[in-house]
C-alpha cells in the first residue's frame, strides 16, 4: 500500500534562517558602516569643542545608523517609497548627530527620531520581513542611542531615571518580539502561521533549522517507493518498542516520558556508525495519550557527524535538516532554547553552532507527512482518538 | 586631580549607559528564558539564572559610583561569567563550523561585556594622563 499518495514536494528554500546571517541585499550597509571610523577620525580632528566619551558614543551611533540606512537606500528591493524613508532617517540621524557635536540639545527630534526608526523595524518585520544581524544590530545601536539621549531628561530625578530604564527595556523586549515574528513568518506557508521545523513552504527556513540545499521538484516514481518501503521497513522494525519498556532494555532514556513529543535518545546508537538503520534509530518520539498511555509515534535518525549529508533515499520526500544556534543550558545539561535576536542564550547556557543532519520518521498511521514535521494539533487529536479507543 | 576625577567620572556615565543596554538585553532574554522553560523542561535553571543577571546589572547600574566597590564586583562576576560563557560559545563555532557565533552574539555577548569592565577599571584608576602638563610642571615647581 502507498502511504505517501498525498505527499508532493516538501522542501523549501536551503541553508539557514537569516536571523542569524547578513541579508544579502544589507551588504552595502555592511560597506558603508565600515566607513563610519574614517568619519569619525576626521570629526576628531576637527571638533572645535571638548566632547565627553559619552557623547562621542552618541555620534558613533547615530553616524553608524546614518551610514546603515543610507547603504540600503542602495542594496533594497522594496521599491522608491521605502528608499525614501532610508533616507529621511539617514539625514534626520546626522542632523542629530551635528547638533552633538555642536553641543545643542537633541531631546525631543532625537528622541522622536530613534523611537520612530526603531518602530518602524518592529513594523517591517511583524509584517513578515525576515530581521537579520545587520537589521538588529543597527537596531541595538539606536536603543543605545536612545539611553543616551534620554539620559540628561533623567538625571536629577529618580523617577526619571526609573521611566528611562523602563522605556529602554520595553524597546529591547519589543525589538526581540517583533524579530522572533518576523523570523517565523517569513518561514511560514501563509500569513499567521508558524512553520513546523521540517517541512515549510515560506521563503526561508524556521529560526534555528538548517536545510541543505534540494532543488524543489516532485519525487519521481522511483523516489516515491523507495520512501514508501522505507516507511513500511521503519514501522514493522520500531513495533517492538511500542512498550517503553524495551525501549528501555535496549538503551533507550524512556524515564521521564511524558508530554506528546518525548525524544528518547540512545547514546551507544549515536556512536555505533549505522547510517540510517530503521532498527537502529538513535532516537524514539513518544507521546503519551491523554489516558497516561505511552504512544511511539515515530523516531529520528541522526547522521554521526556535523555537516555530514543524510542519505536521501526518497528523494525530495525524505529531506534531512539540521539545526543551529541551540541553547544548551548547564544548569542541568538541558535544551534551553534558540540564540536569541539579541545575541544572548539564557545564562548559564552555552551555544551548539549546529547539530548533525537528522530525519524524522512518524510511524503512526495517517500521519500528514511521515518525514517531517508532525503538527502539533494533528498529535494530540491522534493520541485523544487512542485514549478514546475500545 | 579634579580632570581625572571628571574623566573618571565621564567612564562612569558611558558604563552607565551600557549597562543600562545590558540590563535590558538580559531582561528580554529572562522573558525568553521563562518562555523556553514552558517548552523544555530543563530550562528552569537558566531562566533563573537570567533574572538574577538582569536584576544585578539593572541594579549596579543605579547604584554605580566611584566610592562603591560591592556594585563594581557584582558587574564583574556577571561580565566574567559572560565573557566565560561566550569563549565556550566561540571555540565550539570554531571547531564544529568554521566560523564565529552571529555578529549580534560577538556584540552583545563579546563588546559589551568587554567595554564595561574597560569603563569600569578606567574609571577606578587613578591618573594623571589627562592633567595638561603645565599643571604637572607648576605642581613640581618648575616656572
Amino acid at each position: 500500500m502507498n502511504q505517501l499518495a498525498h505527499l508532493d514536494h516538501v522542501v523549501g528554500p536551503g541553508g539557514g534562517s537569516p536571523l542569524y546571517q547578513v541579508s544579502p541585499e544589507h551588504v552595502a550597509g555592511a560597506i558603508a558602516l565600515g566607513m563610519v571610523p574614517i568619519a569619525l577620525w576626521l570629526l576628531s580632528r576637527k571638533a572645535t569643542r571638548r566632547l565627553p566619551p559619552v557623547e562621542w558614543l552618541l555620534v558613533a551611533l547615530l553616524l553608524g545608523s546614518a551610514a546603515v540606512h543610507a547603504g540600503l537606500i542602495v542594496g533594497n528591493d522594496h521599491g522608491t517609497g521605502i528608499s525614501a524613508l532610508f533616507l529621511a532617517d539617514a539625514a534626520l540621524l546626522l542632523v542629530i548627530a551635528r547638533r552633538v557635536l555642536r553641543g545643542s540639545p537633541v531631546g525631543r527630534l532625537g528622541v522622536a527620531v530613534l523611537v520612530g526608526s526603531i518602530v518602524a523595524y518592529w513594523a517591517s518585520a511583524v509584517s513578515g520581513e525576515s530581521p537579520d544581524q545587520l537589521g538588529l544590530a543597527t537596531k541595538l545601536g539606536e536603543i543605545l542611542a536612545l539611553a543616551i539621549v534620554l539620559r540628561s531628561a533623567a538625571r536629577s530625578r529618580r523617577l526619571g531615571s526609573f521611566a528611562r530604564g523602563l522605556a529602554v527595556c520595553v524597546l529591547m523586549v519589543g525589538t526581540a518580539t517583533s524579530a522572533w515574528v518576523g523570523a517565523f513568518r517569513a518561514s511560514a506557508a501563509e500569513p499567521g502561521a508558524v512553520a513546523g521545523h521540517n517541512v515549510h513552504s515560506g521563503s526561508v527556513p524556521p529560526p534555528g533549522t538548517i536545510f541543505p540545499e534540494v532543488t524543489e521538484r516532485d519525487a519521481t516514481p522511483a523516489e516515491r517507493v523507495a520512501a514508501n518501503d522505507l516507511l513500511l521497513t521503519t514501522r514493522a522494525a520500531l513495533a517492538r518498542y511500542a512498550d517503553p519498556t524495551v525501549a528501555a532494555a535496549d538503551g533507550y532514556q524512556v524515564s521521564g516520558l511524558a508530554g506528546i513529543d518525548f525524544h528518547a535518545g540512545n547514546p551507544a546508537f549515536e556512536h555505533d556508525d549505522r547510517v540510517f538503520d530503521p532498527a537502529h534509530p538513535e532516537s524514539l518520539v513518544y507521546g503519551v495519550a491523554p489516558n497516561g498511555q505511552p504512544v511511539l509515534l515515530g523516531a529520528v535518525f541522526l547522521m554521526p557527524k556535523i555537516g555530514e549529508p543524510g542519505p536521501t533515499i526518497g528523494g525530495p520526500l525524505t529531506a534531512w535538516h539540521a539545526h543551529e544556534n541551540i541553547c544548551i543550558s548547564l544548569t542541568p545539561l538541558a535544551l534551553s532554547g534558540l540564540l536569541s535576536p539579541l545575541g544572548t542564550c539564557p545564562v548559564g547556557s552555552i551555544l551548539l553552532p549546529r547539530t548533525p543532519e537528522m530525519i524524522h520518521v512518524w510511524i503512526v498511521p495517517g500521519a500528514p507527512s511521515p518525514f517531517g514535521d508532525l503538527d502539533e494539533a494533528w498529535k494530540r487529536a491522534y493520541l485523544q482518538a487512542v485514549a478514546t479507543r475500545p | 586631580m579634579e580632570l581625572t576625577g571628571r574623566r573618571n567620572e565621564d567612564f562612569l556615565e558611558v558604563a552607565r549607559v551600557l549597562l543600562l543596554v545590558q540590563g535590558a538585553i538580559l531582561a528580554a532574554t529572562t522573558i525568553e528564558a521563562l518562555f523556553w522553560s514552558f517548552v523544555f523542561p530543563g530550562a528552569g535553571g537558566a531562566f533563573l539564572l537570567s533574572a538574577i543577571s538582569a536584576v544585578v546589572i539593572l541594579a549596579a547600574r543605579i547604584r554605580l559610583r566611584a566610592d562603591r566597590r560591592w556594585s563594581r564586583r557584582l558587574v564583574y562576576i556577571v561580565e566574567g561569567s559572560t565573557l566565560a560563557a561566550v569563549a565556550i560559545d566561540i571555540v565550539l563555532a570554531v571547531v564544529l563550523v568554521h566560523a564565529f557565533p552571529p555578529l549580534v552574539a560577538l556584540l552583545t555577548e563579546l563588546a559589551l561585556p568587554i567595554s564595561v569592565i574597560v569603563l569600569l577599571r578606567r574609571s577606578a584608576r587613578p591618573s594623571t594622563a589627562f592633567v595638561p602638563s603645565g599643571a604637572v610642571m607648576r605642581s613640581e615647581g618648575v616656572s
